[in-house]
């Protein structure tokens, strides 16, 4: 993506009420998010604004650019989690969303996995609930689950690590 | 324990979408949905998150401005005028099949109406075992589960009163002329736009319940369909040209599916006979008949009170019950 054009969606984020702006063309996503003062409310000239450019995993599709500008109302921002310390042997299976977490289908049934269990690629781990629809977390990877992090019907946020797993070979 | 962030946001909704021309101050809205103004800011940016839009004035307050074809329950309750038929959802990203969870709950006691949704189905089932294409969010995949009590003998004419409702919405909701192709196929230009598969279970002179699967193509484009489905199936999006709102086809379907299921409840198939026939695309043509390693060739003349369909072979009516027809 051109800097041009990130100093140009920078600077609307900072001269507005914008909170965060997300900008994805060609499968490159960019977050601009601004920071808060500790009160959370009023944001004041001068403070940082976050810029994460995402670029794409694969190469983008031949079709058009599917073009999305996604704004989130200027709001308090919740505490920022502190990044999920990892031993680097152990992969994270992530939240893909924000939502409830849930081990199992329903409340009396048996969790999808249990610590110490073996889990296959694409294997059902937990369930995300938003807003009352389910939605079932598979695992990417091979391996052992050796850490649940989150308590059944807790919230979760985007991208907060829920399992970690022992890779396999 | 406070209440939900997720189910604030559905109250929020609700206030928003009351007055969708009018700016409404967060901490007012805070008041009356009994949170603190952070949680609604919580739960406005889940909604962001979840594809609503807002837009906000200059004060800050903020206007319901769109919703996401999204098959969230509240979403799909916000659209439907029925009185039991879909008033218990649960609703799924990704299932196996729609039909299993809900034969499973059904056979826990789930109430007749509830409908099981997904956004895609990894293990879609179509009638014989064949597998039907549910790709993510281009379709509408979902089961019903009824508790009729007609002797299970008549029970598998659901599947042309499934039919029948759908070509009614389509015709309805997207002026479309969607036919029905006996026993269980919803066909736009003899191409095949949904189909509907019903489970029974029922022990010999009583059903338990049934489950009516219905799978349904709205927004696919050509490219979409794998190549084996290609000069064989349709969508919505395709037969109309735009885009179709999933939510509103499925409230209409759900609306005409009720009002029929009702009638054959009450007094079996005869009565919608007409409608049926009216929008079949069978009757008057010359057919091949297949069943096991038979095939007949004959015409279709007739859909009789239970259900079969009447052929006519050499002066002779024969009553088809199973079997594969297609149009010659």
């Amino acid at each position: 993506m051109m800097d041009k054009m990130i100093r140009k969606l920078v600077k609307l984020v900072e001269e507005s009420d914008i909170a965060q702006l997300e900008y994805s063309s060609w499968g490159r996503r960019l977050k601009i998010t601004k920071r808060y003062d500790n009160d959370g409310y009023h944001h004041r000239a001068g403070t940082p604004t976050e810029v994460v450019i995402h670029e794409p995993r694969y190469a983008p599709p031949p079709s058009p650019p599917a073009q999305a500008v996604s704004l989130t109302p200027s709001a308090p921002t919740s505490a920022t989690e502190s990044p999920q310390k990892s031993d680097d042997k152990y992969k994270a299976i992530k939240s893909p969303m924000v939502g409830t977490f849930y081990t199992s289908p329903e409340p009396n049934a048996p969790p999808y996995v249990e610590v110490g269990q073996i889990v296959a690629v694409g294997q059902v781990v937990c369930i995300i609930e938003a807003m009352k629809l389910m939605n079932e977390i598979e695992s990417d990877f091979e391996g052992k689950i050796v850490k649940r992090l989150v308590e059944n019907a807790q919230p979760v946020e985007f991208g907060q690590t829920l399992f970690m797993v022992e890779p396999l070979g | 324990m406070g209440r939900k962030v997720g189910d604030i946001a559905i109250d929020l909704l609700g206030i928003l979408r009351r007055s969708p021309a009018k700016y409404h101050a967060i901490p007012d809205i805070a008041a009356k949905v009994e949170s603190r103004t952070r949680i609604v800011n919580d739960a406005l940016r889940g909604l962001v998150v979840w594809g609503y839009r807002f837009e906000f004035d200059s004060s800050s307050r903020v206007r319901f401005v769109s919703a996401p074809d999204s098959i969230f329950p509240h979403e799909i309750d916000h659209h439907l005028k029925t009185k039991f038929i879909g008033r218990n959802i649960i609703s799924y990203f990704s299932l196996p099949s729609t039909n299993t969870l809900a034969f499973n709950l059904a056979t826990e006691g789930a109430p007749e109406g509830t409908i099981v949704i997904a956004e895609k189905q990894t293990e879609g089932r179509g009638r014989l075992g064949r597998g039907w294409f549910s790709p993510p969010k281009l379709g509408l995949w979902t089961s019903i589960i009824l508790r009729p009590t007609l002797p299970p003998s008549e029970l598998p004419s659901l599947s042309i009163v499934t039919a029948s409702a759908l070509a009614e919405a389509l015709h309805a909701s997207l002026k479309l002329d969607a036919e029905i192709k006996w026993p269980n196929d919803c066909l736009i230009d003899g191409l095949k736009v949904a189909g509907i598969l019903t489970e029974l279970s029922a022990e010999l002179d009583k059903a338990n319940f049934v489950v009516v699967g219905v799978g349904i193509n709205v927004n696919q484009s050509a490219r979409d369909f794998p190549p084996h489905l290609r000069g064989k199936a349709t969508s919505l999006k395709l037969e109309t040209g735009s885009q179709v709102n999933r939510l509103e086809t499925l409230a209409a379907f759900l609306l005409a599916f009720e009002k029929m299921y009702v009638e054959f409840k009450k007094s079996g198939l005869r009565p919608l006979l007409p409608a049926i026939k009216k929008r079949s695309c069978l009757l008057g043509k010359n057919v091949r008949l297949k069943q096991g390693n038979k095939t007949i060739i004959a015409k279709a003349v007739d859909i009789s009170p239970d259900g079969a369909l009447l052929v006519k072979r050499r002066g002779e009516v024969l009553r088809v019950t199973a079997g594969e027809v297609t149009v010659i």
